[in-house]
């Protein structure tokens, strides 16, 4: 014979479902927030802010790095070929770069000298005057005591010109990189 | 015949088994939902400005209420506090999962996945030795202890 269950038991019962459900669904809607919260938070974006005439046969190629982590990073290399179309005119002069702090939750802007390659400095500064050029590649760092690697992308073309940022620039420095930071 | 029922005990839905098996099935189920909501109120509480009420006192009475459960729903102090024991360890196991479950649905691999998921698996973990202990033990004390004053 089956004993039908107490009102008593079928209340606790009833009572600790509700709060296994609500658990779970509150959980999983916090889980949902925590995920996109890392998505953008550990997203460190490096853009071309510009690309200007420099002495010596060179352009200085402006990026902007923004470090949405809580973490300060610092990069001391880069690998930047600079087109005009699609044929590769300038590029840093060595992967070493005068390190650049990038401080947690910061966005600073700095400039990376490069080189002409097999172009005349006229053509060069021309291009660079005309906004024809574009720069895409990689810097690369630690954040903490780990090696990361970001990708530059250059959207200036499809932003349309300024980009707005209102950090101050520091493009002091020579021989194959200039650096800064605006912490 | 009245020694085949001695040892035998009803467990639920009519189904008879030996009182061990009842103890641990029943401790070991009891212990093992109460945990699931344990570790996960213990996870919203950690995460007060994400979690959909926004406030992490809500999250610290279901951790709380969880603990006064582990003892209602089961039968006896022995049976109770096998179940808080259950409900701890699987609470903590699924507190730090969730702790860590977006480095893993990110796709975060080797250094990085080092970089960002130590500080959440530290964080995890004082959350389960601080809110869990704390909160959890404390609803459950409280309910023992009510029920021993009442009875």
């Amino acid at each position: 014979m089956v004993r039908s269950p107490s009102p008593r038991s079928l209340l606790l019962v009833g009572s600790f479902a509700l709060l296994v459900a609500l658990t779970v669904g509150g959980a999983l809607s916090t889980s949902a927030a925590v995920t996109a919260h890392m998505e953008a938070s550990t997203s460190v974006e490096a853009q071309v802010a510009g690309i200007e005439p420099a002495d010596g046969g060179a352009v200085t190629v402006r990026l902007r790095v923004e470090n949405p982590t809580e973490a300060d990073m610092r990069f001391d290399a880069a690998w930047l070929p600079v087109s005009d179309g699609e044929e590769v005119v300038a590029s840093t002069a060595g992967r070493s770069i005068d390190p650049v702090a990038v401080p947690a939750g910061e966005t600073v802007t700095f400039g990376i000298r490069a080189t002409g390659e097999d172009v005349s400095t006229e053509r060069l500064h021309a291009a660079a005057e005309a906004d024809r050029l574009s720069a895409d590649g990689r810097l690369t760092g630690t954040i903490v005591d780990r090696t990361v690697n970001v990708d530059v992308t250059d959207d200036r073309a499809a932003a349309g010109g300024s980009d707005g940022t209102t950090e101050s620039d520091d493009t002091s420095g020579t021989d194959g990189a200039d650096g800064g930071d605006d912490a | 015949m009245r020694n085949e029922t001695l040892g035998r005990e009803r467990l639920v839905c009519n189904i008879h088994v030996d009182r061990r098996t009842a103890f641990l099935i029943r401790s070991g189920a009891v212990g093992l939902l109460v945990g699931v909501v344990v570790g996960l109120a213990t996870f919203m509480a950690g995460h007060e400005d994400l979690m959909p009420a926004g406030d992490h006192r809500i999250a610290l009475a279901a951790v709380a209420l969880a603990g006064v459960y582990a003892h209602l729903l089961t039968n006896g102090l022995r049976e109770s506090v096998a179940a808080a024991g259950v409900a701890f360890v699987v609470g903590a196991a699924v507190c730090i999962g969730a702790w860590l479950w977006p480095v893993y649905a990110l796709g975060y691999s080797g250094a990085v996945a080092e970089l960002v998921g130590a500080p959440r698996l530290r964080d995890a973990v004082v959350d389960v030795l601080t809110i869990q202990l704390l909160v959890f033990g404390g609803g459950y004390l409280a309910a023992v202890t009510f029920e021993g004053v009442t009875e």
